[in-house]
């Protein structure tokens, strides 16, 4: 069973992903900043599958959390989500980035569950 | 938000204005030393050329007088005294009686002086006066017809103590409401006996009227004698000044330096010094004629430079009016620059906020919309449905929240207040009415 981490500051939004993933057979880990994710990383058995990450975090961003990540624990399946895209900045970053991302509101039946189905199947 | 900025702005605006008025100080002190110290320079001249010109009349003036007394005394050379007496009985004063020289006379070793009575007190035209004019004169100068001091003996006796001497002339003498004094040539008898002298007696009062004062209109003036004695003062400055002069040794110092000019060929000395004075702090120049009379004129020093003074102040009300006009243009330019500056915090804040609005009303979307997706394609909910609720509960309330706050914003009568950053944006919140406010 793939394991997916989600990292929110809005519990709404973790309860939602998280509703849906495992709805769909994932298991799902969550943290609310980016410390928390660095800290789950340390204490897990296994790394996730794939992280769904909020760009805009308390503290450190969702880009700076995939940076930590990919030096620290060489994990590259950080899969974005924003609130932000309309704004020119966070979208250069995340072109620039050639990370996938999804636009808030997700559109879980028409992106987000196709998507990561694809994406899964190929890590 | 910008109230912060107003006190570096209105401290800007000072230092600026500050600055603008140092050049504007600096130019206004600079050109009162240069002012004050030129006008200072230039009346200094002419009060000197003037002291000068007093100093050669009164010398020229006493020479001629010595030399009518000598002329006197070769042309009497030849008269028995009764002889004399009868051939000069008559003389005039002339003209009607306004004449520092009062009379001269040939005076005995008795100290007397003959004749001793005025002929007639003529008019300019060498006329008698007309009695009713005399009488109205007499009272004014009751010694006209009979100027004469009761005796001469000091004359007499200066000539004999001292046989080579060749004239005299005496200290001031006050005589009747007025001070004279007396001018002297001796009458030696062919065998170099003393017979007499001839005397010139003039009015220190008239001389100065006539001579002195014409040229010194507003002027601070005294002529005191070696002797100390006050000739002429002509208001309380000069009269302080010439005490004050006299107290402190300046006359002493004054007619010795006389002596010295007189030495060396010259009509006198000159000098001068600052005196304190109940006045305030004064000026003093003055002159002696030659080791006999000092002429001083004094002067304050708010007076000095007073000429140039009006220009300098005129050039002060000119920068004075500068600065004004600049700290009332660099206040509305400061004011204006407040303002767009706060439109401008304004409007950021806003757009900030209006970022904030976004990412919380799409984050109550995510959980809408998920819960919606889901009732769609009907999949089992699971076990913690309430906790599910209370998000969707959240996500509308936020949404709501979000709506009211905007129709504040919109009316104009609500405050944002900043809420921290997320990455290197900051957000915003509307400052809390009651229950109403929110977060990011």
């Amino acid at each position: 069973m793939s394991l997916i981490l989600v990292v929110d500051d809005e519990p709404g939004v973790v309860q939602t992903i998280g509703d849906w993933l495992r709805g769909e057979g994932y298991e799902v880990a969550s943290a609310a900043t980016a410390e928390e994710a660095i800290t789950w990383f340390r204490r897990s058995d296994r790394p996730p599958d794939a992280a769904l990450v909020d760009v805009k975090l308390p503290g450190a961003t969702g880009f700076e959390l995939a940076d930590w990540l990919s030096q620290d624990f060489d994990f590259h399946e950080v899969i974005f989500v924003t609130a932000f895209f309309w704004e020119e900045e966070t979208r250069r970053e995340l072109v620039a980035r050639r990370s996938p991302y999804f636009e808030k509101p997700l559109k879980f039946t028409r992106e987000v569950i196709p998507f990561l189905k694809r994406y899964l199947a190929k890590t | 938000m910008s109230e912060a900025r107003h006190p570096r702005a209105w401290a800007f605006f000072a230092l600026v204005t500050l600055l603008a008025a140092i050049p504007l100080a600096v130019g206004y002190f600079w050109l009162r030393g240069e002012v004050l110290s030129d006008a200072q320079r230039q009346h200094q001249r002419q009060m000197n050329n003037q002291l000068n010109l007093w100093q050669e009349q009164f010398y020229d003036a006493k020479w001629d007088s010595l030399a009518d007394t000598s002329d006197d005394v070769l042309h009497l050379g030849s008269y028995d005294e009764a002889q004399l007496m009868a051939d000069t009985l008559v003389w005039y004063v002339y003209p009607d009686g306004h004449a520092f020289i009062e009379g001269t006379a040939v005076v005995g070793l008795d100290g007397q002086p003959r004749p001793g009575k005025a002929a007639a007190v003529i008019d300019d035209a060498g006329e008698p006066l007309p009695p009713e004019h005399l009488a109205q004169l007499l009272r004014i100068h009751p010694w006209l017809e009979n100027p004469w001091l009761p005796s001469y003996s000091f004359v007499i006796e200066a000539f004999q103590k001292d046989p080579e001497r060749e004239f005299f002339i005496s200290r001031l003498i006050p005589d009747r409401d007025r001070l004279v004094y007396v001018m002297a040539s001796p009458w030696r008898g062919a065998e170099g006996r003393l017979k007499g002298a001839v005397i010139q007696q003039q009015n220190i009062g008239q001389f100065a009227e006539d001579i002195v004062l014409p040229g010194a209109k507003g002027i601070s003036l005294w002529i005191m004698d070696a002797g100390g004695t006050v000739g002429l003062a002509t208001d309380d400055l000069a009269r302080s000044s010439a005490q004050a002069f006299a107290a402190s040794g300046g006359l002493a110092r004054a007619l010795k330096k006389g002596r010295a000019a007189v030495d060396l060929g010259k009509a006198g000395a000159a000098g001068g010094g600052v005196q304190e004075l109940p006045l305030g702090q004064a000026q003093l120049n003055w002159r002696t004629m030659e080791d006999g009379f000092i002429l001083a004129v004094v002067e304050t020093q708010a007076a000095l430079g007073a000429v140039g003074r009006g220009t300098l102040h005129k050039f002060g009300a000119i920068a004075l009016l500068s600065l004004i006009i600049l700290a009332a243009a660099g206040a509305v330019y400061t004011l204006g620059a407040l303002r767009r500056e706060g439109r401008m915090m304004e409007k950021a804040t806003l757009l900030r906020y209006a970022g904030t609005v976004s990412h919380r009303v799409r984050n109550a979307l995510v959980v809408l919309s998920g819960a919606v997706e889901m009732l769609q394609v009907k999949v089992a909910w699971g076990k913690n449905d309430q906790e599910r609720l209370d998000n969707y509960d959240r996500a509308v309330k936020d949404i709501e929240r979000t709506v009211s706050e905007l129709e504040h914003i919109s009316r104009g009568d609500t405050e944002l207040l900043y809420d921290g950053q997320v990455g290197e944006k900051s957000m915003y919140r509307l400052k809390p009415r009651g229950d109403e406010g929110g977060r990011s």
